[in-house]
């Protein structure tokens, strides 16, 4: 029996202890949560299951992360502003759901003006780079044309494709101008469907299937590792066709993860995972809080960044370690606002803590993203472990509750004020699975500062999770450390992860089709020892990352 | 909108010299037809108090409480509407939310609206919105097909030049010669057409629904371009305020920051109502801020969020029942300066903007403190050219066999005074058409 399905029939159980309404029955089946459906062994159209699942042949549209660092590398430029492209949607947390992600007529009058401004700015600046040929020299634009063409679609064009780019040289729109054609083509190359998409369409193969082109493998590796256009050795290495088979794969895979930039993309996809991109955004109240300032938050994005870093490309890489560390990432500012000795340093170093700091549940950047501006919040912070350390996703509030919270009350703790949640039978049938777990953080406050006392009343850090495994009992806990020891030792946590970071890499929501995928990673990853990058490298060998279906 | 010379139309007019910011020079060109129905679609976050919003005392006589009080000015150009309910679709914020204009169909009203009506407009519609896309984690009013959300623009700087970017400046002369600029950009969006077309017929069906839309954009920026769909204002004035973006604002951007919230949110009123005057558009829509809104105004000296001052609890005397009908009353005294702008302004045959407008001001939840989607506290306002009769308090309690009516009903007869002859739009578990009573 898989280790998820376990995790949803606990918490099956749990919900149908309590009084928890119709509308939870959804999840408690695993409808709603992360794929407990088996799969069958090799039949037609279908991969063995120990190779994953294929997912929908389909296009996905940059996003703006990924589009400005597209542009930057393509052109040799600085990433170019994308607040004016619309705001992608975010799915289940994640900026890159390719279903939400249309282009209207905003979008295209947007890139329209991106791409006019960053090929003028490309040409002032490099021009002779850029282009790669004398202006005078006949062929010179036929020859531009397929360099630059071959980068920006991350593919050869097909001999058609490169008349109809060569044919903007026309002096009816340059003016006999060489750079007016220059510049014509780097605007069409940026507003082409085949730059703005990512290609995972492939070709057919057996069993009905589609397999990715050497090309499209190359765009996977490094919009997954780095969140931008292939580099020429990914490029080279399709044309030699050393992205055919797992190993080649592989290499690429490791160099692309190790590379600063998969230092980066791996920060980023812990930030999406996390919902800690709320940090640099959310409002908070200056007058409860008036220390936190955009130093603390930058300072918060830093330890974040350093600590995940440490662990995965300098430490174990397991989730073990990046839940009950028993040290931190802090720069002298962080230092202060955390009580701890200063480090004697303006960039985040480690430095040894008790048990109220240290791992990823006493970042500041996780308590501070999950809490409300101006208090705490044990219902955030229980939802937030549940749904993305657990992957037990929670349903709404029944319709027509009465959603009132708690009075703001000086003279009691914010526990106390939440006392309704368990004493009303009409909430505590959910809420049994949310407070108990966030009330662990009480120590926290609404930025992530430590607080022993709360309104002069002591804080009550003790906390319970229910559901956490099948058979297992309410499992009590004190303060963030000890949950985050609870964690580390539930194969519920490892799936989760999994979970997580197939939906970061596909761009989709993980249905009971990804169930595949997902149990053969998850079993991998138990057998290596949790590490994770090792994960994220299995990923890629798996024939799923390469297969797609209609 | 891009193509042209990009030049600045921020206008620092003093206040001397202007009688109106919205002021239109002369010289525009066509008048809208008669008939020529304009949609406005307002949201407001986080709901009501149902008490305090809903007017008392019949259809005509009727008395406003104090959250609806701010309205009294522009009392005989609304239809107050209650008794409708958003059935079917998801709960709370973020299902009220999908909801509002969708009728829980796949596609928003303005969206389609805009698809019916755009074809002689260079813009088919307009989303704007104020702090809308801050910290929102419910989502849009505004879809174009399920679950593909259309962002509002919060920079009203940005949706400015979109919209009105190609207005020369009347002291400069006209160009003489080819007009480089506009054929350059002729040839690019032409490529991407052709490119895109390329790669549909490739594909053989797979994300046709992606590449159509895609397409179909294109399509209206070519037209953009290409000119053949102007606007009817040779000149406008905007932004007399002189709101800028402060390149280094982060978090917030400029757009977003508390202190500007007012200040932006006219300006995309003022936005708003060029575009439909000018003939730039027949569908717009103004998002303030978003469900779970986090908005606090400062002039307001309120002491609690919108959304915290929506769960006002029990005490309607306590500070956050108090602040949160300090809120509803700040959006009706914006609602009373669009319409009162709208107002102001001639089209058609001897009418104004509002008298061949229809807007529709709606919300995510109905009472703040249950979350709940029934009786919404929507409201009308505008004479859609002579087919909305104004003044009145409309209750639809009960109305489907007991039920309360299906709000999806009233978004049909929005598209129905709009010229679009559907008989249905998302829900229709209580029946088809429209709302009976409401046309007249």
């Amino acid at each position: 029996m898989k280790q998820r399905t376990i995790a949803t029939t606990a918490l099956a159980a749990a919900l149908a202890t309590g009084a928890c309404y119709d509308g939870v029955r959804g999840f408690a089946d695993g409808t709603g949560g992360s794929g407990g459906g088996e799969s069958n062994g090799d039949t037609d159209g279908v991969l063995a299951c120990e190779q994953g699942s294929p997912g929908p042949r389909a296009l996905r549209l940059l996003t703006r992360r990924e589009y400005a660092a597209t542009v930057a590398d393509l052109l040799g430029i600085e990433p170019p502003p994308i607040d004016s492209i619309p705001v992608e949607p975010l799915v289940d947390g994640y900026d890159n759901d390719a279903q939400s992600s249309v282009v209207t007529a905003r979008h295209i009058d947007e890139y329209m003006q991106l791409a006019t401004m960053v090929a003028t700015q490309a040409v002032e600046q490099a021009a002779p780079a850029l282009v790669g040929c004398m202006p005078a020299d006949p062929e010179c634009p036929r020859l531009f044309v397929e360099s630059l063409g071959y980068r920006a679609l991350r593919r050869p064009l097909t001999g058609e494709e490169v008349e109809l780019y060569t044919a903007l040289f026309d002096p009816q729109a340059t003016d006999g101008d060489f750079y007016e054609g220059v510049r014509l083509v780097v605007r069409s190359l940026l507003m082409a469907p085949q730059f703005l998409y990512r290609s995972e369409l492939g070709e057919p193969t057996e069993g009905g299937l589609f397999r990715l082109t050497p090309y499209e493998v190359a765009s996977a590796l490094s919009y997954g590792f780095w969140g931008t256009m292939p580099d020429n050795a990914l490029l080279d290495a399709a044309a030699a066709g050393e992205l055919d088979d797992p190993d080649g794969i592989e290499a690429h895979a490791r160099r692309l993860l190790d590379h600063p930039r998969g230092r980066a993309q791996t920060g980023e996809f812990f930030t999406q995972w996390l919902g800690t991109g709320a940090l640099l955004q959310v409002n908070k109240d200056a007058q409860v809080y008036p220390g936190f300032t955009a130093e603390i938050r930058e300072a918060m994005a830093a330890e974040q960044q350093a600590f995940i870093d440490h662990v995965l490309f300098d430490g174990t890489a397991t989730l073990e370690e990046l839940l009950v560390a028993d040290y931190a990432f802090v720069d002298d500012t962080l230092a202060d606002f955390y009580g701890l000795p200063r480090p004697g340093s303006d960039v985040p170093v480690r430095v040894e803590v008790g048990s109220d700091r240290g791992g990823l549940l006493m970042l500041g950047s996780v308590l501070a993203s999950h809490a409300h501006p101006n208090e705490s919040s044990p219902v955030k912070r229980g939802a937030f472990v549940r749904e993305r350390l657990l992957c037990q996703p929670l349903p709404p509030p029944p319709p027509s509750v009465d959603a009132t919270p708690p009075e703001i009350d000086p003279n009691a703790t914010t526990r106390e004020r939440f006392g309704q949640h368990s004493s009303d039978p009409v909430c505590a049938g959910c809420h049994v699975l949310i407070d108990p777990l966030g009330f662990g953080f009480e120590s926290y406050d609404g930025v992530g500062a430590f607080r022993s006392t709360e309104n002069g009343l002591p804080i009550d850090a003790s906390g319970e999770v229910v559901g956490i495994e099948a058979g297992a009992a309410t499992m009590a806990f004190d303060g963030p450390r000890e949950l985050a020891q609870i964690l580390a030792e539930a194969t519920v946590t490892g799936d989760c992860v999994v979970h997580h970071y197939v939906r970061f890499t596909t761009g989709r929501e993980v249905t009971a089709e990804d169930a595949c995928t997902i149990e053969t990673l998850a079993e991998q990853l138990a057998a290596n020892g949790g590490d994770l990058r090792e994960m994220f490298i299995d990923r890629v060998r798996l024939d799923a990352f390469v297969m797609r279906q209609e | 909108m891009l193509i042209k010379t990009r030049r600045s139309f921020l206008r620092m007019l003093g206040a001397a010299g202007v009688a109106s910011p919205l002021a239109l020079t002369l010289g525009r060109n066509a008048v809208a037809a008669p008939g020529d129905v304009k949609v406005m679609f307002v949201y407001v976050p986080d709901g009501v108090i149902p008490e305090l919003w809903h007017p008392t005392g019949g259809t005509t006589g009727f008395t406003l409480p104090q959250m609806s009080a701010p309205l009294e000015a522009v009392r005989d150009d609304l239809v107050f509407v209650r008794g409708l309910r958003m059935y079917a679709g998801g709960a709370t914020h973020e299902g009220g939310v999908a909801k509002l204009l969708t009728g829980d169909g796949d596609v928003s009203l303005d969206v389609f609206l805009g698809e019916q009506l755009g074809a002689d407009t260079p813009h088919k519609s307009v989303q704007l919105g104020v702090a809308s896309n801050f910290q929102n984690g419910s989502g849009s009013v505004s879809y174009i097909g399920s679950g593909q959300q259309v962002a509002p623009d919060d920079n009203p700087l940005s949706a400015f030049d979109r919209l009105f970017g190609d207005l020369g400046d009347p002291t400069t002369p006209e160009p003489k010669g080819p007009d480089w600029a506009q054929i350059r950009s002729n040839r690019v969006i032409d490529r991407s057409i052709d490119d895109l077309m390329r790669l549909r017929g490739q594909l053989g069906g797979v994300e046709q629904d992606k590449l159509d839309i895609h397409l179909d954009a294109l399509h209206e920026v070519q037209a953009q371009i290409d000119g053949t769909l102007t606007g009817s204002c040779d000149n406008v004035v905007w932004n007399t305020e002189g709101f800028t973006v402060d390149e280094m604002d982060h978090y917030p951007k400029t757009w977003e920051r508390e202190d500007q919230f007012s200040l932006v949110g006219k300006l995309q009123m003022d936005l708003a109502v060029l575009a439909l005057s000018c003939g730039v558009t027949r569908v717009a829509s103004l998002m303030w801020s978003h469900p779970v809104s986090p908005t606090r105004i400062p002039e307001l000296g309120t002491t609690a969020a919108n959304h915290d001052a929506s769960h006002y609890g029990s005490d309607l005397n306590g500070p956050l029942a108090q602040d949160f009908i300090a809120y509803r009353r700040f959006f009706c005294e914006q609602l009373v300066y669009l319409l009162q702008q709208m107002a102001a302004l001639p089209d058609g045959d001897g009418g104004t903007l509002l008298d061949n407008t229809v807007v529709f001001v709606g919300t995510d939840i109905n009472d703040g403190n249950l979350h709940d989607h029934d009786d919404m506290p929507l409201l009308l306002a505008g004479r859609a050219a002579g087919q909305l009769t104004t003044g009145r308090s409309l209750d639809y309690r009960g109305a489907a066999d007991g039920d309360n009516e299906a709000h999806s009903k009233l978004l049909v007869s929005i598209a129905n005074m709009a010229g679009v002859p559907i008989d249905a739009f998302g829900f229709t578990g209580t029946g088809m058409g429209g709302l009976s009573g409401l046309l007249g």
